[in-house]
């Protein structure tokens, strides 16, 4: 007993001294409570729901500056997304990461990363997806050291992350991964599946008022069936409806769902999930739903319309040009719109209003209309974009809101919708900059900016 | 019992070899010349060991620095020995001497080489361990936030001397054997931090020479995009 006990030691002791430490396990350093789910902004990535989106779109916004080492930039790195794409390249890389280059049919790549489960923190809510990502790939490939060529489509789900820029294989030029990856599915599309989207996703309704928000259905791999939905998570006093009430078959499609707030309902915010089902495939995403106090609601934005007129925008501070009254990008209602490039050129536009969110507000959702026309033809590539965000009055970015560009393009004006509550008590900036590359025009046609405040 | 011993010994050398010869083949490089993979899969530049393989560098866009100031950290407790503590003085202003190479190409790109700061001796017990770059960054990192180190400005680069006995790795490649020298940058909650590693070399000049090159090549090509 004694003898093999002394073997035992010996060959622990022989293996320690042998093998490269190489083989153990080491962490990474930079944005790494980010990149695994310990930052100080966690809680504000959305588990619940995923939102499908492309190689393209992620590469499309301009990359933060500063990227914030501990925080998160929203909805890029408190979203998460669903991509299907091709994976070309794979390697286990020093600090435990499976690092995997994606790409598109357009040849646009990109990275997402699979950490080690054993560097992530107990605490972090995406420690079981992780995990389950790591499994499922182990399950087909072997990563070591070398990049390794792979050439399979998969579905990969996880949260955005900004790299910083070092020359990594693969790399987005804004350097967006899917850090962490959350789940792997290799050659999706064969079999019957959907996907479900709900937009838009903030929605803010008066005691006593109705609102609306639409849910989408696509399907894909043969998928043919109907999908009957249902919303669950509703604040008391409030009801939702569908119509149509389910998807027919094949199950492409999409219903309004109306949210009724009785005059009595709690006010507040909360997150009802949408629940859609058939074919044996069963999704669910979520809306955030504010029910605003009975307060009254005020438009707080100056000359929302831009019917000011060129000569005197205020309080809006332009850019040269962008008051418009031509009939080349006609205004959503009235007379002026705010346009932003179109040159076919090197060019930035901006457009931008400071205003107060008062301190007692119970909702406050910017609304505008938004045209897009562009001489790009790409289907894959955002040549020239528009983002929305919110600054300080010093003009730090706070949050972008959204990202729009080439890709983006449609006839006539689609509202946009989001919530500014979390700003109350501030006094910021609703900032529009356009952004156009050299050759081809885009368009970005902005009218009837309203921010509403109820309280 | 020293037959199972022996056994163990010769079958554990075996997999050793098999699998550092694995690594050693796989190790991956970037197309550019002198530059490496690190260790969480972005690229950095090296100094070769024969320094006759560098070449003329070639400027390929992207920033420089304006100005550059060396900070040095000794690392490890290496240091502590009167004979190579000895050696510090020579290394702690590396581009001191106006008539070094390096010194008269940074002119030349109206790059300003600050006076060095003071430099910083961490005597932790790091001999006969592989410190790799994660482990440089990490230890930036702790040195920031006890505040050992002061916050960099625009042109600081941390300029870090292993001590003798440390093996140093960079991705797949290995301090002494692949290269002379590295510079590396990382962001952290105090900025983006530009830094170089310099493995112990038991000649003075070899040693001097190397870290030169590197804190130069740090200066011409801080995210290594600029100069290779």
């Amino acid at each position: 007993m004694m003898q093999h006990l002394r073997r035992s030691r010996l060959l622990l002791a022989v293996l320690l001294l042998v093998v490269p430490t190489s083989l153990f396990a080491q962490c990474g350093v930079e944005r790494w409570s980010v990149k695994t789910g310990t930052d100080a902004d966690v809680g504000l990535v959305n588990l619940n729901s995923s939102t499908n989106t492309t190689i393209a779109a992620l590469r499309a916004p301009a990359a933060p500056n500063p990227i914030p080492p501990n925080n998160r930039v929203s909805p890029w790195e408190t979203t998460e997304w669903v991509l299907n794409a091709t994976l070309t390249l794979y390697k286990l890389e020093s600090d435990s990461d499976y690092h995997l280059v994606l790409q598109d049919a357009g040849g646009l790549t990109m990275i997402v990363e699979i950490p080690s489960p054993t560097c992530v923190g107990a605490g972090s809510p995406f420690l079981a997806g992780i995990t389950n990502a790591r499994n499922e790939f182990n399950a087909r490939f072997t990563a070591t050291t070398s990049f390794q060529t792979a050439n399979i489509p998969v579905q990969i789900k996880g949260v955005g992350m900004f790299d910083f820029l070092h020359g990594q294989t693969g790399v987005a030029p804004n350097g967006i991964e899917l850090h962490p990856v959350l789940d792997v599915i290799f050659n999706p599309g064969t079999s019957p599946a959907f996907a479900l989207s709900a937009s838009p996703t903030t929605v803010s309704v008066a005691q006593g008022g109705t609102k609306t928000t639409t849910v989408s259905t696509t399907v894909s791999g043969g998928f043919n069936s109907a999908i009957s939905l249902s919303a669950s998570g509703l604040p008391s006093g409030v009801t939702a409806a569908f119509s149509p009430t389910s998807i027919a078959a094949p199950g492409s499609g999409s219903s309004t769902l109306t949210f009724t707030a009785s005059s009595t309902a709690a006010a507040g915010t909360s997150t009802v999930t949408i629940n859609a089902s058939g074919g044996g495939v069963s999704h669910s995403t979520t809306v955030s739903l504010t029910v605003g106090s009975g307060g009254t609601t005020t438009q707080i934005l100056g000359n929302p319309g831009f019917e000011n007129g060129s000569t005197s925008p205020a309080p809006w501070t332009v850019t040269s040009g962008v008051i418009n009254n031509s009939t080349s990008e006609p205004p959503h209602a009235g007379s002026w719109d705010a346009w932003m490039d179109g040159y076919g050129t090197t060019h930035t536009d901006t457009v931008l209003q400071q205003v107060t969110i008062p301190a007692a507000a119970t909702a406050a959702t910017l609304t505008f209309f938004l045209h897009i026309d562009t001489a790009e033809t790409s289907t894959t590539t955002a040549f020239d974009t528009m983002t929305v965000q919110v600054r300080n009055s010093s003009g730090t970015v706070l949050s972008t809101l959204a990202t729009f560009s080439n890709l983006n393009h449609n006839t006539g004006y689609s509202q946009k919708s989001f919530n500014l509550l979390s700003f109350k008590g501030q006094t910021i900036q609703i900032f529009f900059k356009g952004v156009e590359d050299s050759t081809l025009q885009t368009s970005f046609v902005v009218d009837d900016v309203n921010l509403n405040v109820t309280q | 019992m020293k037959k199972f011993a022996l056994g163990i010994l010769l079958l554990c050398g075996t997999v050793t070899c098999v699998l550092a010869a694995q690594q050693q083949a796989s190790v991956d490089r970037p197309a550019e010349p002198n530059l490496a993979f690190d260790d969480d899969g972005g690229k950095a530049q090296i100094v070769p060991v024969d320094f006759s393989l560098a070449g003329p560098k070639t400027f390929h866009g992207g920033p420089v620095l304006a100005s550059a100031q060396q900070v040095s950290i000794f690392l490890g407790a290496g240091w502590g020995d009167t004979q190579v503590r000895g050696r510090e003085a020579s290394l702690l202003d590396v581009t001191a001497s106006a008539g070094n190479a390096q010194v008269t190409e940074l002119k030349q790109h109206s790059i300003k080489t600050l006076r060095a700061a003071p430099k910083l001796e961490d005597f932790t017990d790091l001999s006969q361990s592989k410190v790799n770059d994660l482990t440089i960054q990490q230890k930036l990192s702790d040195l920031l936030k006890s505040k050992a180190i002061p916050a960099p400005t625009a042109g600081t680069v941390f300029v870090i001397f292993l001590a003798p006995r440390i093996q140093s790795t960079l991705g797949g490649l290995q301090g002494g054997i692949d290269y002379a020298a590295y510079h590396n940058f990382v962001n952290l909650e105090a900025g983006e931090i530009h830094y170089v590693v310099v493995p112990f070399h038991e000649n003075a000049d070899t040693h001097s020479a190397a870290a030169t090159r590197a804190f130069a090549e740090t200066a011409l090509n801080p995210n290594g995009q600029g100069w290779f």
